[in-house]
């Protein structure tokens, strides 16, 4: 296959960018080794699972002809977690199983659920930011590494922030908050030595979250009332049966309860989901539309409905094979990325030096005790 | 052989045109722009697999970020044959290391698998806080009855506290316990952490005579002696821990609603629990052959309709958490000759435990 080079000679040379995901095979074989090993390990292997799939994907991420390149290492991101397991969730998990027998103590446990709950709200901007920062140093684009220069405790507390005034405003204050983290997380992105950029408004954001949170709250009192509506005829049932049926009748009875129960949330989370999706989608097409590189701005045609496909597709791929083919579906994001962003501009290659940056030695580890990364 | 290859020196993200050259040291390296460099053959990376009729990117150990793409397949062909570790495959190295890894993991996990579940609960047991033992009690107890009556208990009751004291009559060595009678319409006793034990109303009702429940009180009492309960509870505690380990911290595992399902003891504790049984019966003169008719009994049961229990786990017979074999019958033997049985019960008590429940 013949490859095309850009620039060779002389400096100061514009160059337009195109990004395209070229398949390769040896996804398949990663995913069933990975699963076994998953297995076989108590689940111990995944960071070096997640790892390999990472490296197949970014090789197949082309930028200008050119595969981007992985660098992490499985045992980074074990170490990552064994750091944040033996400081954080080792001693909360000792402490509430102890405080979980002494007698008393029902206050304290009370008291440290939810200081926990807190710490995770507190510290997921944190995961985010570490999990982009370790990604962006392993990444290589023609020897070169990506870079996330700022600092995570004021991300993370921007986020905590933006998580609250969310809360109070009902929902409202969230475009501008999402606008206000991803300029904070874009304008701290570097690759190599070139800034990415990132300007707009949240205006514009505003039509579509008005839109969908219009819809989403009609269909959750439609839903809501439908699903009462089902479940109080059910609670007739059930009560009936608790009071003349045999054991096994009850049994079986709750057991119909509960799946009823979950069914029904099933629904209205898949409904809420796709009504949301409408305004993602403007909101990363937006968003894109306010990065520049140099002087490339990018546009991003993402749409409500291909979200949908996308995201419901993927989970159906999960679920039906037991998670084996969770690659394929990372696989299908990155590619729906790259299939629709493009750049527009151009981007002096030849001037980009390597990032000064310091290289950490762990990733992830916040990230993956919170599971926030989605690949 | 030398042929033009594109050099990235990991601190520019510019190309530079070179000429790659295997000589005697390694891979040369030198071009207008790029300084003569040679990279040792055992030092050189294979940025992803090698493919017949791609580009091949190199990278070196000495050299983070430089990387070097070459085209030409002859080139390539031989560099492979040189440094045959760049083509991948089989790898006696790295095979065995993979190896290495996994018994490691294998023993780790068995190392730990065996600590959580046989090594630690038993040593546990005996040093769990006495406070925290009857909390244990109270919520096994609690899902246990299930709602079920309360007929009794070795504190308020005479025939029961009779029963009790008989069974440990005079031996400073018996551990102390309480003794309830729950109204649950299946034959069973439990021994529960915090040292008391549970029997059934439908035990006592078929039991033929009261040293057939001394027996199995004197089984349970083995439970409590050697803590068996508790160690269970560990052992629960234990694999729940690990689970939430194994899943980062998430998942939460029905808590305490399947507690029952784990006072099903293995076979080793139940012959612990007869052995100290048949020790005790000997040291207070009661007729082991009691037990051993109370066994006989549960045999025959079992044999007319199986072990029932619910969906989720309720309450099940004695057969199920207690099997009883032809093994565990045939140990029990007779006093031995010179020792006279001496009665359990006074035939008012024996009376008035068969209609405890009213």
């Amino acid at each position: 296959m013949a490859f095309r080079t850009f620039g060779t000679q002389g400096s100061g040379s514009e160059t337009p960018i195109s990004i395209e995901y070229i398949d390769k095979p040896g996804l398949g074989q990663i995913a069933l080794l990975n699963a076994l090993l998953f297995v076989l390990t108590l689940t111990i292997y995944r960071f070096w699972a997640k790892t390999n799939v990472r490296r197949h994907i970014w090789s197949c991420v082309h930028i200008n002809g050119e595969p981007l390149e992985y660098t992490g290492r499985g045992i980074e991101l074990f170490l990552g977690f064994l750091i944040v397991f033996g400081l954080f969730i080792l001693p909360l998990l000792v402490l509430v199983f102890v405080l979980q027998f002494t007698p008393g103590a029902e206050v304290a446990l009370v008291l440290i659920q939810s200081a926990a709950a807190i710490f995770i709200l507190l510290f997921w901007g944190m995961a985010l930011y570490r999990a982009r920062r370790y990604q962006l140093s392993r990444t290589l684009w023609r020897g070169i590494r990506g870079a996330l220069v700022g600092s995570s405790l004021s991300y993370s507390l921007l986020y905590f922030g933006a998580t609250l005034l969310s809360f109070i405003t009902l929902g409202w204050s969230t475009p501008a908050m999402n606008l206000n983290l991803q300029e904070r997380m874009t304008g701290d992105m570097r690759f190599g030595s070139m800034p990415f950029r990132f300007k707009g408004r949240a205006g514009p954001l505003y039509g579509p979250y008005a839109v969908c949170w219009v819809i989403s709250l009609f269909a959750l009192i439609i839903l809501g009332g439908l699903l009462g509506f089902a479940f109080y005829g059910m609670f007739d049932e059930v009560f009936a049966t608790e009071r003349t049926g045999t054991d096994t009748s009850r049994d079986f009875m709750g057991l119909i309860m509960v799946i009823g129960i979950l069914l029904g949330l099933l629904l209205f989370w898949t409904v809420y989901y796709m009504i949301w999706a409408f305004y993602v989608a403007r909101e990363m097409s937006i968003f894109a539309s306010y990065t520049t590189l140099d002087r490339a701005r990018f546009q991003l045609d993402a749409t409500g409905g291909s979200l949908i496909w996308l995201i419901l597709g993927n989970i159906l791929l999960m679920v039906f094979t037991l998670g084996i083919a969770t690659p394929f579906a990372q696989q299908r994001l990155v590619r729906y990325l790259c299939d629709r962003l493009s750049a527009h501009g151009t981007v002096n290659v030849n001037e980009i030096m390597q990032s000064r940056e310091v290289v950490g030695r762990t990733g992830e580890g916040l990230a993956d005790a919170f599971d926030v990364s989605w690949i | 052989m030398r042929v033009d290859a594109r050099f990235f020196d990991g601190e520019i993200a510019r190309d530079h045109v070179a000429s790659a050259e295997l000589v005697p040291e390694g891979l040369a390296i030198e071009g207008i722009e790029v300084s003569r460099r040679v990279w040792s053959l055992s030092g050189l990376v294979a940025i992803s697999p090698i493919e017949a009729g791609r580009p091949v990117r190199l990278g070196h150990d000495s050299a983070p970020g430089a990387r070097l793409v070459i085209t030409d397949q002859a080139f390539v062909r031989e560099l492979v044959g040189r440094a045959p570790h760049l083509a991948g495959g089989f790898n006696v190295r790295k095979t065995g290391r993979w190896a290495a890894i996994i018994a490691v993991c294998a023993l780790i996990t068995a190392g730990i698998l065996y600590l959580t579940l046989s090594y630690a609960p038993q040593t546990l047991a005996f040093v769990l806080p006495e406070s925290w033992r009857h909390t244990l009690g109270d919520q096994v107890e609690a899902t246990l009855a299930g709602g079920a009556k309360l007929c009794a208990t070795s504190t308020s009751n005479m025939a029961l506290a009779d029963l009790a004291s008989r069974v440990a009559q005079g031996d400073p060595e018996a551990p102390l316990f309480e003794l309830k009678v729950y109204d649950i319409d299946i034959v069973n006793a439990f021994a529960l952490p915090g040292d008391r034990i549970v029997l059934t109303r439908k035990l006592i009702e078929t039991a033929g005579a009261p040293e057939e429940v001394a027996g199995v009180l004197a089984h349970e009492m083995g439970h409590v002696y050697h803590r068996h309960a508790e160690a269970q509870m560990v052992r629960a505690m234990g694999i729940e821990l690990l689970l939430k380990i194994a899943s980062g911290g998430g998942g939460d595992l029905g808590g305490l609603a399947g507690l029952l399902a784990i006072l099903r003891y293995s076979r080793d504790a139940e012959r612990e629990a007869d052995s100290f049984a048949l020790d005790q019966l000997k040291k207070v003169a009661i007729d082991p052959l009691g037990l051993k008719r109370f066994f006989e009994r549960m045999m025959k049961l079992e044999g007319d309709r199986g072990s029932s229990g619910g969906i989720f786990g309720t309450v099940s017979d004695m057969m199920s958490t207690h099997p009883v074999t032809k093994e565990r019958i045939d140990a029990i033997k007779p006093l031995p000759e010179g020792t006279a049985a001496r009665p359990v019960l006074t035939d008012a008590d024996w009376a008035s435990l068969k209609k405890i429940c009213g």
